[in-house]
């Protein structure tokens, strides 16, 4: 393998790289099927923005996440993440994972608090937020 | 599915059609993973960070503006989160070193056993080596434009760039002729 690479062009070097890299470092068979199931994980609801992650400032724990009208802390305990957070809006605010959910009441102060929250891909989602009735969600990111 | 463009499995995929969106996956999943495998996530947060990825391309099928450039979409999207994840380990995302980083390779010991010469002298380049020539192995419709963007270089720099990790790469593979 190693002599004849040094003679390719640099689109064939690149060609045997992926190769090499499909044989040496495959993407798991699993995570295909979690890509072809993110379908159903939809949710027509509003997006909150992201405003700010405290990671990107101080990556020491507790980790804060802050969306428009949502604040969540993030504190990692054995099995998973307690989240505690305040909602500007909202009765009801659900953790979402792919094939998994937990929900909280908010209090009247706008605070909650949600518990054994799984590593991994996570949305948060309020519900309850005004008239119109729909949703409002945070993007996917990997808490 | 395998002749219809991007736009025609956006759209299908947008009102549900599985098979569309099974063609998307099918199209990009390697391209995906790439992005956080070359930055040397372990292959747990590498998968979680893939999966984020689908997760926000199935929420913002309608939102894609671009369906040509959708792999670079997919690759910008990647890259943020796997960056965050890097900060989340505590690992300082890396500054552009031409040295080789003294984190061990992760599947070395298959390549050892296979005598992998190309892929060991690859996991000795930077991460951004890795990545550049990872984009451009995978994908090699992107444009300079969409990969100095994906990856976050001026674009007028990347031919050399590139060229210079693919230098280094041919030197290290020269270093490993066998004696």
């Amino acid at each position: 393998m190693t002599g004849p690479t040094l003679t390719m062009t640099d689109r064939e070097l690149l060609d045997a790289l992926a190769l090499a890299v499909d044989d040496l470092d495959p993407m798991p068979g699993p995570l295909l099927a979690r890509a072809r199931s993110a379908l159903v994980e939809r949710a027509d609801a509003v997006t909150s923005r992201l405003l700010s992650d405290s990671v990107h400032v101080d990556p020491g724990l507790p980790r804060r996440v802050v969306f428009a009208g949502l604040d969540l802390r993030l504190d990692r305990v054995a099995g998973g993440l307690r989240v505690t957070g305040s909602a500007r809006a909202g009765a009801v605010v659900v953790a979402r994972w792919p094939g998994g959910r937990v929900t909280a009441v908010v209090d009247q102060a706008g605070r909650f608090h949600l518990e054994r929250v799984p590593f991994g891909p996570v949305r948060f989602v309020l519900r309850g937020v005004d008239a119109s009735g729909r949703d409002h969600a945070t993007p996917w990111f990997v808490a | 599915m395998h002749d219809r463009n991007n736009s025609e499995l956006l759209l299908r995929a947008r009102f549900g059609d599985a098979d569309a969106w099974h063609e998307i996956v099918r199209r990009y999943a390697r391209l995906v993973w790439a992005v956080p495998r070359s930055h040397r996530l372990s292959p747990e947060d590498a998968a979680d960070v893939c999966q984020a990825t689908w997760l926000a391309l199935a929420e913002n099928l309608s939102g894609i503006r671009h369906p040509e450039r959708l792999g670079a979409w997919l690759v910008t999207t990647t890259r943020r989160e796997t960056l965050t994840v890097l900060r989340l380990r505590g690992r300082e995302v890396p500054l552009d070193r031409w040295e080789a980083a003294d984190a061990g390779p992760t599947p070395e010991e298959r390549a050892l056993a296979r005598d992998a010469g190309l892929w060991r002298a690859y996991a000795t380049l930077t991460d951004r080596c890795r990545e550049i020539l990872r984009l451009a192995a995978f994908a090699p419709e992107l444009s300079f434009t969409q990969v100095a963007e994906a990856v976050g270089i001026p674009v007028n720099s990347l031919g050399a760039t590139r060229g210079r990790c693919l230098a280094v790469l041919r030197r290290r593979l020269g270093a490993e002729v066998p004696r």
